[in-house]
């Protein structure tokens, strides 16, 4: 094989897409050739131009917002009014559980990525976006509330990081024998701290403050009066 | 479904993989502005045909459609370079004029980007910038994994002889 042949394998190197015992031929043909060395070595010094020329950068909440907006308009309106079929009560069982944690954490998702938050929250928002930086946009297994104490009444189903609202958040599900919440926490980067405030939105009923160091948010679709009180038991955790 | 949830699981897809269609599209278009109504595009197209979605890797689902929205652009759409403001200052760049001279480098790279052949262009974006595997672009493009390999190597080759040609003080190996 010439040296312009084996092009295709340095690249296929760089991507470690090359079976091992391709790796093992040509880096012993490396070992030999200082053209297909200076090669390899230039393509990498060009790859790392690259990344600099095109970085990777947090998605800013003007354009996050921009694309909400887009997304929303170009979804039909609900119906105004809707009957809900009748589920009939079952036992709950874990597969029913986990996909009820799903389903609301999905509510959650929806109720932060969809809804037009106060003007404060889109600025506040932006504040937030430094604390993207190193990758929160991939998804992926909670380390872990290890500081999140437990609250009496609810067990703590799952958690896993995700991006809220722009946001990489701990999402925490909690269920309780009256249903499930979900607790959204994500760092405050200077973002003034609040007491607490309280919503609703499309039937779910959410309660969200901000410590000074962190954001938390609690949804469900439970009455007001047990968010508010799982939320005083998450804040007197705090304190 | 209801077309709330239907956007709402697009979103929940499409959401995650925003930063890297961000990404492809500054790469495709070298301006921010065009960059951001090409995402923007892309989403939209993406939702509008989500009832085609068929499972497969999501990344590469709407890189194909962006690839295609960017093939479809009328030629005067691609703007005159204008992206100073698309290169970031990393925090340990600590004087102007190392700035200056990253962004110089950097909107030289992307002008040789643009100037690849649209062929050697589209796998090279997708490889560098939407970090989709060999499989992941052969899909996308709908072409064999061996045309993804030797497109991405003459692209990358191609890149490396201008690039080395347009920068004197682009690094070289000594032989």
């Amino acid at each position: 094989m010439s040296c312009d042949e084996r092009l295709v394998q340095l690249s296929a190197l760089l991507d470690g897409e090359l079976r091992a015992a391709e790796v093992a031929e040509l880096t012993t043909h490396l070992a030999v050739c200082p053209d297909c060395a200076r090669r390899l070595a230039e393509l990498g010094r060009l790859r790392a131009a690259l990344a600099d020329a095109v970085p990777e950068e947090e998605i800013s909440a003007a354009f996050l917002a921009r694309i909400e907006a887009a997304l929303n308009a170009a979804t039909p309106a609900p119906a105004s009014a809707q009957v809900l079929p009748f589920v009939p009560r079952r036992r709950p069982d874990l597969r029913a559980f986990v996909l009820g944690a799903v389903a609301a954490a999905a509510a959650a998702m929806l109720l932060f990525t969809s809804m037009k938050p106060p003007k404060n929250i889109i600025d506040l928002a932006a504040v937030h976006d430094a604390s993207l930086r190193g990758g929160a946009i991939g998804l992926g297994k909670s380390a872990g509330p290890t500081d999140m104490p437990g609250i009496p009444g609810f067990e703590l189903a799952s958690a896993h990081r995700d991006i809220v609202a722009g946001h990489a958040a701990e999402v925490l599900a909690y269920t309780a024998p009256q249903g499930s919440i979900t607790l959204c926490i994500w760092k405050a980067n200077g973002e003034p701290a609040h007491t607490p405030r309280e919503g609703n939105y499309r039937g779910t009923n959410i309660m969200y403050w901000n410590n000074g160091r962190e954001e938390y948010w609690v949804a469900g679709s439970l009455p007001m009066q047990t968010i508010e009180a799982f939320g005083q038991l998450v804040r007197s955790g705090q304190s | 479904m209801t077309g709330e949830n239907r956007t709402e699981r697009f979103r929940a897809l499409a959401l995650p993989e925003l930063g890297y269609l961000h990404r492809m599209a500054r790469a495709l278009t070298r301006n921010r502005q065009e960059a951001e109504d090409l995402a923007q595009e892309t989403m939209l197209r993406g939702l509008r045909y989500f009832d085609s979605y068929r499972g497969e890797n999501f990344r590469a689902w709407m890189a194909a459609i962006m690839r295609n929205l960017h093939r479809d652009r009328p030629a005067g759409a691609t703007m005159a370079m204008d992206d100073h403001d698309m290169v970031q200052l990393h925090d340990n760049d600590p004087d102007p004029e190392h700035y200056l001279a990253a962004s110089d480098t950097a909107v030289r790279l992307r002008g040789l980007v643009a100037a690849l052949p649209e062929r050697l262009q589209q796998v090279l974006v997708l490889r560098e910038f939407g970090d989709l595997s060999y499989a992941q672009i052969a899909t996308t493009l709908a072409v064999p994994i061996g045309t993804v390999m030797s497109r991405l190597a003459h692209a990358r080759d191609a890149l490396r002889a201008a690039w080395l040609e347009a920068e004197p003080a682009a690094p070289r190996n000594k032989p």
